[in-house]
């Protein structure tokens, strides 16, 4: 054993054995299978939005596939779609894991997924029909909101039970970040949503708003869920300790208290406060961002990781967070900056690049494990696919909003030059976002015939005795 | 690239080493300065959190000080909150007065005149009898508002600026100077009957 | 943090001191404010009703993906113009001689109008300003200092000041825009070309601007046969963009509306949280 056993946990002797937590979780799933089909549609969809953008007399009859409605739909696709339902599922797993107790309440888990899953339908096809709420991220009508947030609702207490259920002992920093998560989501959602569409509030009030939980929900919710997943795995991986409590500790709450003030920059047409306070924070955020990047590259360096191309994943996983922190700073005080494609290719690389590439590390190590089959197909190359992918558009993006930053400043340059200038640079990015559509397919690949598997020797053990399974490895206990 | 699965590690689940380290003292101290930074910022660039300041503005004295020495405009303001105060009850805030207490100043000929010789009168000595405006006659009374220091030069001369521009009132020359104001006042020294509408006729618009 | 409640607590508070700070405080001071009241009126008046039904299509189709709607200032500055040169010309001439001493001084006074105001100094600290008028009213002359917003959107045509709160009253949803890959729209009202040429870059944005990067709309129109006689909406689209022999391309509803909406966005009136003079009439 590699010193990797944990600290001062008093198990009962009825402790469940980690195979054990694996099958009851076996519900997973459904929200994970059903967030990898809305990860391969948002691609697919930003794959469009992103041809649109150099030849925009491609698909030019259809209202629905204008740039103006499949850019919003692939956003909302894949942080609803795929990384919130993923994350969610994750992060279940990792309560069990770490809580040493069984999956509770898998039948609601099922329910919320499916009407999770309704109410991101619901939402696409309003914004494809022209119903949508006019605010980023909060893209979604009534009623697919509505249905997102009981579901969440399901989920969610589901979730605290599971953390709830757990052994006594020592938390890990994961679960604290797993159940603020849980927390701030709804928080901001409901906030938004009563102030921004049921009761809106007046003139540039709901800039403030709109501001705000787009913060919140990038880092708050979202950086949440990926954190939790890179100290679990990492550590894990790496067959190492995490390196510090005390680090981590001062991550938590400095995010805690910081993370919900930033996310203004300068140029709104908001009070002079408000952009210098959003912009102060986005500085004090480096604080977190710093500790958590060196606790977790210490904790790899003191490590002899596993033979596993998944601690890939999570290493560039993590370096997309430290740049992404870094980035934001320039965002919120060099002007204009934040408006060119600079400002989309920083929130692409947080989305794909760090929550992205964490939950696919994550859902690429859970899904044998729930399934009780092995398949290396397509990890690998799902990998590469995604990690060129995402490199290959955040730096198109970046470098080619640095230079639309420089022209836009420059008042002699004549906008129709400024953007033909970085149509170099948006075709890049369609070639980006094209091999990440083929290495989600590929993860989506996958994992069905994981699942396929799986129920093949479901079937085939139960249906009968006498014929043995043939061709597939037995659905033995993971180690 | 195999799974996980199929080499010798233990399953085990990541744990944390206790203990403070160095670094978390580095760390907060890092943690304690750009705090201390973003304080200073938000105060140096924050206008003081009025919601009027907008960079690249820095204070609303800044602002204040920009507004241009404008006198029509100043006046404009000023006699609207007068207005608000003596004349608003009965000529109500929208002008257009109300049958039985006061005629409308909207639209009227008698403010809408070249010059403010003649309503400057109305309120120091007050109106009486028939009074046609805008074709409406109205017999009332107007009690004399201004009179005996009722209102300072600087107010009158302000109000009657702000009900020539108001309302859709357009004259060339809106302005009404507290020295004109002081030359009529000086012409009705003696009287204190109130004025009828024929006598008022008798007079210039114009202020000489 | 072994115990679920105390962590909930301590999320609890920090939530919502951010929650207190970035939507609770702006609300009582920018969520309660109302329309300014200004020389000419109150500002902003509240759109026209095509103009209303014009935002909501502006918002139905994600224009807000590509084109912002709000204009940025860096600094300002000062003007001195002559409005009126007075009586006493000598007097005035002397005193034009010593507060900008390149300028034709006579020729200056006699032009100067309140219609056709004469620039006496560029780009000048408002200290200067001041006293230039000071010393021109006491010469007899009328002199007004213009006040001039600077910055790199004011240099582009996107607007004549930076927009504040007060532009936005009307709007909901505020489209204020988070990306720049199309113009700024915020004043699009005061530089925006007639309704035909607007609906033909709605129709495809390659017709006025051949280099456009710019989506075309053409579903926001229609394709119909031309009846007895042509309607007075139908495009005049030549070449490749023409419609098949026989037909005629006539705007929608939607088009005619969004029109009125663009038409209709203005921020150049002068405020007290951002102030802005009038440019001098050529």
């Amino acid at each position: 054993m590699n010193g990797s056993t944990s600290s001062s946990v008093s198990t009962t002797p009825a402790a469940p054995t980690p195979a054990c937590i694996d099958s009851s979780a076996r519900i997973l799933l459904l929200p994970i299978v059903s967030s990898l089909v809305w990860l391969v549609i948002s691609s697919v969809l930003a794959l469009i939005a992103s041809v649109k953008l150099h030849s925009p007399t491609v698909l030019a009859d259809s209202s629905w596939l204008t740039y103006g409605h499949t850019r919003p739909a692939a956003n909302d696709a894949f942080v609803y779609g795929f990384a919130s339902q993923a994350g969610l599922a994750v992060a279940l797993w990792i309560l069990c894991r770490l809580g040493r107790n069984t999956l509770v309440g898998g039948l609601p888990i099922a329910i919320g997924s499916i009407f999770w899953n309704l109410g991101v339908t619901f939402g696409l096809v309003g914004i494809f029909t022209g119903h949508t709420t006019g605010f980023d991220w909060l893209e979604f009508p009534k009623a697919g909101s509505f249905i997102l947030l009981a579901s969440y609702g399901v989920l969610g207490i589901c979730a605290l039970l599971n953390f709830r259920a757990r052994q006594p002992g020592e938390t890990y920093p994961s679960q604290w970040y797993i159940l603020a998560a849980l927390f701030w989501f709804p928080w901001l959602f409901t906030t938004a949503r009563m102030l921004l569409v049921q009761f809106p509030v007046r003139g540039v009030m709901q800039l403030a708003v709109s501001g705000w939980f787009t913060n919140g929900l990038f880092t708050l919710w979202l950086t949440s869920l990926g954190l939790a997943v890179l100290l679990y795995f990492i550590p894990k991986i790496s067959q190492a300790q995490l390196f510090s409590r005390s680090l981590a500790l001062i991550a938590f709450w400095s995010l805690a208290v910081f993370g919900g003030w930033a996310g203004f920059y300068r140029g709104l047409p908001l009070p002079a406060w408000m952009i210098s306070t959003g912009a102060a924070a986005s500085v004090v955020l480096l604080v977190p961002m710093l500790a958590t990047v060196a606790n977790l590259w210490l904790t790899m360096g003191q490590g002899t990781p596993a033979k596993s191309g998944l601690l890939g994943y999570f290493k560039y996983s993590l370096i997309a967070f430290a740049l992404c922190g870094v980035f934001a700073v320039f965002n919120a005080f060099i002007p204009q900056l934040r408006l060119t494609l600079f400002g989309e290719g920083v929130e692409q690389l947080f989305l794909y690049g760090f929550v992205g590439l964490a939950l696919f590390g994550a859902i690429h190590y859970l899904a044998p494990r729930l399934t009780g089959q092995e398949n290396d197909k397509f990890v690998c190359w799902s990998g590469m696919a995604s990690t060129f992918g995402i490199l290959l558009f955040a730096a198109a993006f970046l470098i080619g909003g640095i230079l639309q930053q420089k022209r836009l400043i420059d008042g002699s340059v004549p906008f129709l030059d400024v953007m033909n200038k970085t149509k170099m640079f948006i075709r890049l990015s369609t070639l980006g976002v094209l091999l990440l559509v083929i290495g989600n397919i590929l993860t989506l690949a996958r994992v069905l015939l994981l699942v396929r598997a799986c129920c093949q020797a479901c079937c085939s053990s139960c249906c009968s005795e006498s014929k043995p399974s043939v061709k597939l490895k037995p659905a033995g206990a993971a180690r | 690239m195999k799974d996980v699965k199929s080499t010798s590690m233990t399953e085990a689940e990541p744990s944390v080493r206790s203990g403070a380290t160095y670094l978390s003292m580095w760390v907060l101290g890092l943690l304690g300065v750009l705090t201390w930074w973003a304080f200073s910022y938000v105060d140096a660039r924050g206008g003081h959190f009025n919601s009027m300041v907008y960079a690249p503005y820095g204070s609303t004295n800044q602002l204040a000080s920009f507004i241009p020495k404008d006198e029509t405009g100043s006046a404009f303001a000023r006699g609207k909150m007068v207005y608000g105060t003596y004349c608003g009850n009965c000529h109500q805030a929208n002008g257009m007065g109300a049958a039985g207490i006061a005629p409308p100043l909207a639209g009227s000929e008698w403010v809408l005149a070249e010059g403010p010789n003649r309503i400057i009168r109305i309120p120091y000595l007050g109106l009486t009898g028939p009074i046609k405006v805008s074709g409406v006659e109205y017999n009332m009374a107007m009690l004399a508002i201004a009179a005996g220091g009722g209102m300072t030069e600087q107010q009158v001369a302000d109000v009657l600026t702000y009900i020539r521009m108001d309302w859709g009132n357009k004259v060339a020359a809106p302005l009404v100077t507290p020295e004109q104001v002081s030359k009529v006042l000086a012409e009705i020294k003696a009287r204190t009957d109130p004025m009828t509408a024929d006598e008022l006729l008798k007079l210039p618009a114009l202020v000489p | 943090m072994n115990h679920g409640p105390l962590i909930f607590l301590g999320i609890l508070v920090t939530f919502v001191m951010s929650w207190w700070g970035l939507i609770f405080a702006p609300q009582m001071q920018i969520g309660v404010q109302q329309n300014a009241s200004l020389v000419d009126g109150i500002y902003p008046r509240p759109r026209a009703g095509l103009a209303e039904q014009g935002h909501h299509v502006y918002v139905a189709n994600g224009c807000v993906q590509c084109h912002s709607q709000q204009v940025r200032q860096e600094s300002y500055t000062f003007d001195v113009v002559l409005t009126a040169p007075g009586t006493n010309n000598e007097i005035v001439i002397r005193a034009l001689g010593k507060i900008a001493p390149g300028i034709n001084a006579g020729a200056v006074a006699a032009a100067a109008t309140d219609q056709k105001p004469q620039t006496i100094l560029t780009n000048v600290p408002q200290g200067v300003a001041d006293d230039a008028q000071a010393r021109l009213k006491k010469a007899g002359a009328t002199a007004k200092t213009l006040f001039i917003p600077l910055g790199v959107d004011i240099a582009r045509g996107w607007g004549s000041r930076l927009t504040v709160a007060a532009d936005y009253l009307y709007d909901q949803p505020v489209q204020v825009g988070h990306s720049r890959l199309g113009p700024d729209l915020a004043n699009y009202g005061q530089r925006a070309p007639s309704t035909k040429l607007i609906l033909e870059h709605l129709y495809d944005p390659r017709l006025t601007m051949d280099k456009s990067l710019m989506p075309a709309h053409r579903y926001l129109f229609e394709t119909k046969p031309v009846g007895k006689k042509s309607s007075p909406d139908a495009l005049a689209l030549t070449g490749k963009f023409a419609p098949p022999a026989g037909h005629e391309v006539v705007p929608k509803p939607e088009a005619l509306q969004l029109v009125a909406y663009l038409q209709s966005l203005r921020a150049s009136t002068s405020l007290f949280e951002a102030p802005a003079s009038p440019a001098p009439q050529p």
